[in-house]
């Protein structure tokens, strides 16, 4: 955008300044030659009164003694002056005059003037004093051209015009270099606002000055600051549109197409141009637009093909409030509906193969404890053979077979239980039992072991009932473990088995706490303490035996009777683990 | 002509010496025109007079009004201006000096006294025999119109026939220059009276030409003439004028008529130029006293 000339403030401000300026030297060199040429007239004058006076002293002894030939030879010296066109003595006899040859009275501009001729006091009378002159002898009357005056102020005239316009032009010339530097930042400010106009919200403008036009610029740059803070360019807004990975459609009041960005080119496979003015139903269906979020829709693209997409959309508001239009966001859904069904298909085959792995074990641990069942029924028949017939000495050695079978059969039935638990193929059996029986009976079973540590059970039932509903033998195998273990890692101590009533929620739990005094659990190791096969530290598992099964099964059947089994250890100090198991029916 | 009075601290020292007098009421006014050298020269002179009697002096412009009551009853008027412009009481004798007689005849109040400067002819002549050669013969332009002056006075002579004197007379400056030619062959030297009818700066010059180119030697009646060009030149000395008039003030007061008196003293004097190129022999000359280089 350019201004034209005669707006241009440049052009004005020259202007009005050269006029003043001009203004002021015309008035002044027209007041400088009217003093001139008054000065002119009065040397002019100045000089014709002395030139008269000076005829007026040398005609006076002419006129005193009657010399007319005297005053004859003066009038004609004195009109060879170049200016001088006339002289005329008068006295008392008739007068003299001369005049210039050609000179016609009114032909030109002259000046006349004229001195009276008095006799001469006498200075030769040393006793008088200096007064006037008394009487007179004449006068003598003098005409000066003032042509070659009026040539001199005429050349004079024009040598200032001359000199007045150079002195305008020169003027003019600094003027507008001067204004034009100074209307250079201004300039500057006007790109910088053009480019801020187009989208450029960090353009500047250049300040370097100190003066109004740089505080102008100053407060220009401080507004453009403020602006860039609160407002965002539509380059922004369509760079964040663009950049978008979801389509984004503009729907106009009547739901049609008014602007795409690009992911919603690609997704429709058409330009923008294509889609404009269209309505929004050509694009989406399986249900009517309205506002909200994550609705899946249908979406045809330019070569028909169907699309899934989750769309959201929402009403644009104008500035009276009117629905301006629609926003509507579209996720193609393709990928995840793609990534969904591959993992269902995963799932399903993981599923199918650890079945497979759970039928596999399942019955290979079968077929395993068979022949160990026999093997250890053998060895007790033989060893009881044995000592029938007095052969005690092979029966340590049946016993070894059958403590080995046994506990190879333990190892087969703890993976055995953890193959159907992992494979789902274990119920729960819920029967009333004798919580105190129970208690007993595990301490029981695990004294044999305790007394090999030299350690001590002890047994503590807080309870005030005789009866619960849930799995007893899970209850059982998984409180055995427990006592187990603690037995296991706890040398010369006591294993405490405390059983407590809580309610919790409106109904009856039982917690039942197994606490040693044995080497404690570190608290890395705590996290993973029920993951199956995990031992703390291979030394560790090498040292005390086991399979790492015991608490992930432990855990397992508490979680299936409905609660849950945790623990609480400190390192050198002995562990808590305590079974959460629900009552089922009540305590009776 | 000034309108203002300067005295000078010569002045000052004559009035400071005239206080007694003052005091004593013996007071002299004198009106007179500043400025001119000739009058300095006089009242210089009336002062030393009257302060050697013990009388003081109120010197006053002549345009002023006199002071009433001031108690002087002889005033001095120094010039015909003064005399004929000076505000002078009735009351008071004024005696008039520094002034020719011709002009003092034309004078609506006539004065109580007079010392003028007409110089008497034959002290004139004598003073001249001292510079001319012995039988010089004179010559005199006299105006006609003129009944008085020394230019009359030597006319005079010459008709008693006591002394060898031509006379041209010169009714105007017109006829000045043919009245001096006519005397050539006839005079030696061509004495002049004063007479500003006839003698001013614009016929001055032509007469001096005509002086030199004849060789006829003018006497003039001024110093300022001397210095135009005049070989000689006999006036008054101002000074002993000033004496002679405050003499003349004294017999005023001491209740005596006033009368008219002239000259007592003369200044010869020569322009020794002027006389080189006439051919004269300035040096010979021992009676100038006065000699312009």
């Amino acid at each position: 955008m350019t201004v034209r000339w005669r707006d241009s403030l440049l052009t004005r401000t020259v202007a009005a300044v050269f006029v003043v300026n001009a203004f002021m030297l015309i008035v002044l060199t027209v007041l400088a030659l009217l003093d001139q040429n008054a000065a002119l007239d009065r040397q002019f004058r100045l000089r014709a009164e002395s030139t008269a006076s000076f005829l007026a002293a040398q005609c006076q002894l002419a006129m005193l003694v009657g010399d007319r030939q005297q005053l004859e030879q003066l009038a004609q010296a004195a009109i060879a002056a170049e200016d001088i066109v006339f002289v005329e003595f008068s006295d008392k006899q008739a007068p003299i005059r001369k005049q210039r040859a050609g000179y016609k009275p009114g032909s030109e501009s002259v000046l006349e003037v004229t001195h009276e001729v008095t006799p001469m006091r006498s200075d030769l009378m040393d006793w008088e004093g200096r007064g006037p002159s008394r009487g007179k002898l004449g006068s003598v009357r003098l005409g000066v051209s003032l042509k070659a005056q009026r040539a001199a102020f005429v050349h004079t005239i024009s040598s200032a015009a001359s000199t007045v316009f150079l002195s305008l032009v020169l003027i003019l010339i600094a003027l507008t270099v001067r204004v034009a530097r100074h209307m250079r930042p201004f300039h500057n400010l006007i790109a910088s606002i053009h480019e801020i106009g187009s989208g450029n919200l960090w353009a500047r403008a250049e300040v370097g000055r100190r003066d109004e036009i740089g505080l102008l610029a100053t407060a220009f740059n401080e507004m453009t600051e403020r602006l860039g803070a609160t407002t965002v360019s539509k380059e922004y807004m369509d760079n964040i549109i663009g950049s978008m990975g979801e389509g984004l459609i503009v729907l106009d009041h009547r739901k049609r197409v008014r602007k795409l960005n690009h992911a919603a080119e690609r997704l429709l496979d058409a330009p923008a141009e294509h889609w404009i003015g269209r309505p929004v139903d050509e694009l989406l269906t399986g249900g009517p637009l309205v506002e909200g979020t994550g609705m899946e829709r249908i979406c045809r693209d330019a070569s028909s093909n169907r699309i899934v997409v989750l769309v959201s959309s929402a009403v644009l508001c104008e500035d009276a409030g009117d629905r301006g239009g629609w926003v509507v966001v579209m996720q193609d859904l393709t990928e995840r509906k793609r990534a969904e069904q591959e993992l269902i298909e995963a799932k399903d085959a993981a599923e199918q193969a650890n079945r497979a792995r759970s039928a596999f074990l399942a019955g290979v641990t079968h077929e395993l404890r068979s022949p160990l069942t026999s093997i250890i029924w053998s060895s007790e028949l033989l060893e009881e053979e044995f000592v029938d017939e007095g052969l005690d000495s092979h029966v340590p050695d049946l016993q070894k077979i059958r403590r080995a079978g046994e506990s190879l059969l333990k190892i087969v039935n703890d993976v055995l239980d953890m193959a159907k638990l992992d494979a789902g193929r274990t119920n729960v059996t819920r029967e009333a039992f004798f919580l105190s029986q129970v208690l007993d009976e595990v301490a029981q079973m695990a004294e044999p072991l305790a007394a090999r540590n030299g350690n001590r059970i002890m047994v503590e039932n807080r309870t005030d009932v005789l009866e619960m509903e849930n799995d007893s033998q899970k209850f059982r195998q998984s409180l055995l473990n427990l006592v187990s273990n603690a037995c296991k890692f706890t040398q010369e101590g006591t294993v405490t088995i405390v059983a407590e009533r809580e309610s919790r929620g409106g109904a009856d739990w039982v917690m039942v706490k197994v606490a040693d005094t044995g080497i404690g659990i570190a608290p890395e190791i705590q996290c993973h303490l029920f993951e199956p096969f995990y031992q703390g530290d291979s030394s560790e598992g090498r040292k005390y035996g086991g399979t790492g099964l015991g608490l992930a099964l432990s855990r397992g059947f508490c979680r299936m009777m409905g609660g849950d089994l945790s623990v609480e250890s400190t390192l050198g100090a002995g562990s808590v683990f305590t079974m959460q198991i629900p009552a089922g029916i009540g305590f009776k | 002509m000034r309108d203002t009075v300067t005295i000078g601290r010569r002045e000052w020292l004559g009035l400071l010496a005239a206080l007694p007098g003052l005091a004593a009421g013996k007071t002299v006014r004198i009106w007179a025109d500043s400025g001119i050298p000739a009058y300095a020269e006089a009242l210089e002179g009336i002062r030393a007079r009257l302060a050697a009697e013990g009388h003081g002096v109120t010197l006053e412009d002549r345009t002023q009004r006199a002071a009433p009551g001031s108690g002087s009853r002889v005033g001095i008027a120094v010039g015909r201006e003064a005399m004929e412009k000076a505000d002078t009481p009735p009351d008071v004798s004024v005696l008039i000096t520094m002034a020719l007689r011709q002009d003092v005849l034309g004078l609506a109040r006539k004065p109580a006294g007079a010392v003028l400067l007409d110089m008497p002819p034959q002290p004139l002549l004598t003073g001249l025999s001292k510079l001319m050669r012995p039988k010089s013969r004179f010559g005199v332009i006299l105006n006609p119109q003129r009944t008085s002056g020394v230019e009359a006075g030597l006319a005079a002579m010459a008709k008693q026939g006591s002394v060898p004197i031509c006379v041209a007379e010169c009714t105007g400056p017109e006829r000045l220059l043919g009245a001096f030619l006519s005397l050539r062959g006839k005079a030696d030297v061509v004495v002049t009276g004063p007479d500003g009818s006839l003698y001013s700066s614009a016929t001055i010059k032509p007469l001096i030409l005509a002086s030199l180119e004849n060789r006829l030697p003018l006497v003039g009646f001024s110093a300022a003439f001397v210095r135009a060009g005049a070989a000689f030149g006999v006036y008054p000395d101002f000074r002993d004028v000033g004496a002679q008039t405050a003499e003349l003030a004294l017999q005023m007061l001491a209740a005596r008529k006033g009368q008219e008196e002239y000259p007592r003293k003369l200044v010869v004097a020569m322009n020794q130029k002027v006389c080189r190129l006439l051919g004269l022999n300035p040096e010979a000359d021992p009676g100038a006293v006065v000699v312009f280089k």
